[in-house]
């Protein structure tokens, strides 16, 4: 009796919540389940930002990783979250401006973009090199990851009242055990399929990170010499280019399609139907 | 096989461009190491699966139940069955829901990884929510690259259509109590008349044509005239089932009518007994001549699921003409109307129907159990304190049934003086059965269930 109503109505208006209720015993339901795509995001991105902020501070390490990070944790939460994950978006942008600002006045240092190579790379400058990768090649992995559906909030519906809650409990009932059972949903992540991608994605960046590595320490004098770099850094941006893309163009395939690249000619053991785990959400 | 950019990818290009034009700019390695990336596997991929075949994948969609009603939440089963070696770590299956069904606590978009020569199969509880004709669909199998910025189509479904019915009132009362009130109704009303059949009724003259083994010869020789014997048949008794439309109709409350009117129809030919529909307003909507088949069911029902009231008050003089248009005598009318109207034209149209030797019994939906009756109680609760809610809520809600009460006893009275019945539906909860009971309770008293026999 004393809940309030939200009034918010379908693209369409066929229902609002209202009726849905009062006619049909429903109403509009965030789903439960797994965490949607754009909480894991906002938490990765303010985790990331946090971690950035703290180098930032504690090892005076000023990097553009720390303004991409702002940008791509302001254009989240405006996008997705909640008045109040909004504000905070926007006062700790603004927080870091202000501080970046008054380093800028104070120390009269201008914000280096990335680590600029000057002559020679460092031990640290490779350090950073290697962490800006990952930390981005994850960053990015995990944004673009697809293991969540992304929920509509006004298409799911959930029984409210005491006859709709009963009716659909005895539909479930009746459904038992046969092949339209209707299982319940769980509170955590599908480890399998998070499992079965993950290890895929680990693959791919671990070799391309490697292959980037061995590419640029080794041969890079190389070929950027025939590239015709004048300098260093001239060299350096040509060997990377020619080397990822042939790295891509003879090693992406393999990974994602094992059995018919490579395995076409071994025979691979039948999976029974019984063994259906990776089914979603059940 | 062909892939394409999705909308991820759309983005993934859009950033990629960025980064490459900063790299170019600045000379940050991790920027030019990024863009190098992006750049290769953005053209490295397509190129390098275009020589493979796409994964046989089977896709199958079908409803628990072909008819659903609405109100009621049926099953949608997708089956996703791969025939071929190969793992696919991730697929994804989107389903297009039409907006007059919801998905009860479950997403419309599904991924998963697909083991090879396994199945997967989704089940969808769906919510109808409105009359009508629909369609499930695009349903697509989409499987993609590990960033899923590519996508591929590996199976489609364009569309499962699907009719939702009215809200069945009758759904939750038993059987057996639905088949005894309407055998009392049919053997309260059905007429016997002699002719041939099993039942003996009696003795008369010989009637020329009559056939010689109907011939009493043990009366014949008592007589001395040939004396025939007459058996009688119960006469299938025709039920016409009419729903005033119009303004005061509109909304759920003319889907409850329909529901009603389902109800009736079933309980009646479940009886054997044929039936007919007529929807007005200020014209004749529907219209479908009393019969038998249970085939004829589905197709009254097929063809006016999507019927909406129009914003016109109902003209009872229609359904005068329409009677005697059709010369209908000795049928039962149900009638399912309103008296927010005009009560007059109700009682004037009951009578006109009853001096044709019809029978009529007049079902009254209430009209405050449809507006915003409840809502208003739910608010008053939320702005004031509960108790007050409370007692404003009885206040209104009282009066309202009050005055509803009064109407509904006089036209009551009105409609004895011809007898006509008069029966009613409180809320959405009631049904016609529990309307029908109380009617008959009330017009033949407690010994109703034995008048026929």
């Amino acid at each position: 009796m004393s809940r309030k109503l939200d009034q918010s109505y379908t693209s369409r208006g066929i229902f609002r919540e209202e009726t849905l209720y009062y006619d049909l015993g429903y109403r509009f339901s965030s789903i439960r389940g797994r965490k949607p795509v754009r909480a894991i995001n906002i938490d990765l991105t303010s985790f990331l930002l946090m971690v950035s902020i703290l180098l930032q501070f504690l090892a005076s390490i000023r990097q553009i990783f720390t303004i991409g990070l702002l940008v791509v944790y302001y254009v989240y939460s405006s996008y997705f979250s909640g008045k109040e994950e909004k504000a905070t978006g926007l006062w700790i942008l603004v927080l870091i401006m202000i501080v970046f600002i008054m380093d800028h006045i104070i120390g009269g240092i201008s914000i280096a973009p990335g680590n600029v190579l000057s002559a020679k790379m460092t031990a640290l400058a490779w350090v950073l090199e290697i962490t800006w990768i990952l930390l981005y090649s994850t960053q990015l992995l995990i944004v673009l990851q697809p293991t969540t559906a992304v929920i509509d909030k006004n298409r799911s519906v959930m029984p409210e009242s005491d006859l709709a809650k009963a009716e659909y409990r005895s539909l479930r009932q009746r459904i038992q055990s046969t092949d339209y059972e209707v299982k319940s949903v769980k509170n955590i992540i599908d480890i399998e399929l998070l499992r079965n991608n993950f290890v895929y994605l680990l693959q791919v960046i671990a070799l391309i990170v490697a292959g980037i590595l061995i590419i640029d320490f080794f041969i890079w004098q190389i070929v950027g010499s025939f590239g015709g770099g004048k300098n260093i850094r001239e060299n350096y941006f040509i060997s990377g280019l020619v080397f990822v893309l042939l790295f891509f163009l003879f090693s992406s395939t393999n990974l994602l399609y094992p059995s018919d690249a490579i395995g076409s000619n071994i025979e691979q053991s039948e999976v029974s139907d019984d063994n259906n785990d990776d089914e979603l959400n059940e | 096989m062909k892939v394409r950019l999705n909308y991820r990818g759309t983005i993934f290009l859009s950033l990629t461009v960025f980064f490459t034009i900063l790299s170019v700019l600045l000379r940050s390695p991790p920027i030019i190491l990024f863009a190098t990336f992006a750049v290769g596997y953005l053209i490295g991929f397509p190129i390098s699966v275009s020589r493979y075949e796409p994964p046989e994948i089977e896709l199958q969609a079908s409803f628990r139940h072909s008819l659903l009603y609405r109100g009621e939440v049926e099953i949608f089963k997708v089956s996703i069955i791969n025939h071929s070696n190969s793992l696919l770590p991730l697929v994804k299956v989107a389903i297009g829901l039409p907006y007059s069904v919801y998905l009860v606590d479950r997403p419309s978009e599904f991924v998963f990884s697909l083991n090879p020569h396994s199945e997967v199969t989704i089940n969808l509880p769906l919510l109808p929510t409105a009359r009508g004709s629909y369609a499930v669909g695009p349903i697509r199998v989409t499987t993609g690259d590990p960033f899923f910025l590519f996508e591929t189509e590996i199976a489609k479904i364009e569309e499962v259509p699907f009719r939702i019915f009215p809200k069945r009132l009758g759904k939750k009362i038993s059987k057996t109590k639905s088949r005894e009130v309407f055998s009392n109704l049919i053997g309260l009303f059905a007429t016997r008349r002699r002719g041939i059949g099993t039942d003996f009724h009696g003795l008369r003259e010989y009637i020329r044509g009559d056939p010689v083994k109907i011939i009493d010869w043990a009366a014949t020789a008592k007589n001395n005239k040939l004396i025939s014997r007459e058996y009688e048949e119960e006469k299938k008794l025709e039920v016409m089932i009419v729903i005033a439309s119009g303004t005061t109709m509109r909304g759920s409350k003319f889907d409850f009518a329909l529901g009603a009117a389902m109800d009736l129809f079933d309980g009646i030919t479940q009886e054997n007994h044929p039936v007919g529909l007529m929807i007005f307003d200020n014209d004749i909507l529907a219209e479908f001549a009393p019969s038998p088949s249970t085939r004829r069911k589905l197709q009254i029902w097929s063809q006016i699921y999507d019927i909406v009231p129009r914003d016109i008050y109902p003209d009872y003089n229609v359904l005068d003409n329409w009677v005697s248009k059709r010369g209908m005598t000795s049928h039962l009318f149900l009638v399912i109307g309103d008296l927010e109207y005009d009560t007059d034209a109700v009682v004037d149209s009951m009578r006109n129907i009853r001096l044709r030797q019809n029978n009529v019994i007049f079902f009254d939906i209430f009209g405050y159990p449809f507006s915003y009756q409840d809502e208003l109680n739910d608010a008053a609760a939320d702005l004031a304190s509960d108790n007050y809610g409370i007692i404003l809520s009885n206040v209104i809600g009282n009066g309202i049934i009050q005055e509803h009460i009064m109407r509904g006893f006089q036209i009551k009275k009105e409609l004895l003086r011809f007898f006509a019945l008069y029966a009613f539906l409180e809320d959405q909860n009631d049904n016609v059965v529990n309307s029908l009971e109380r009617t008959l309770y009330a017009y033949f008293g407690k010994n109703w269930r034995s008048m026929n026999t």
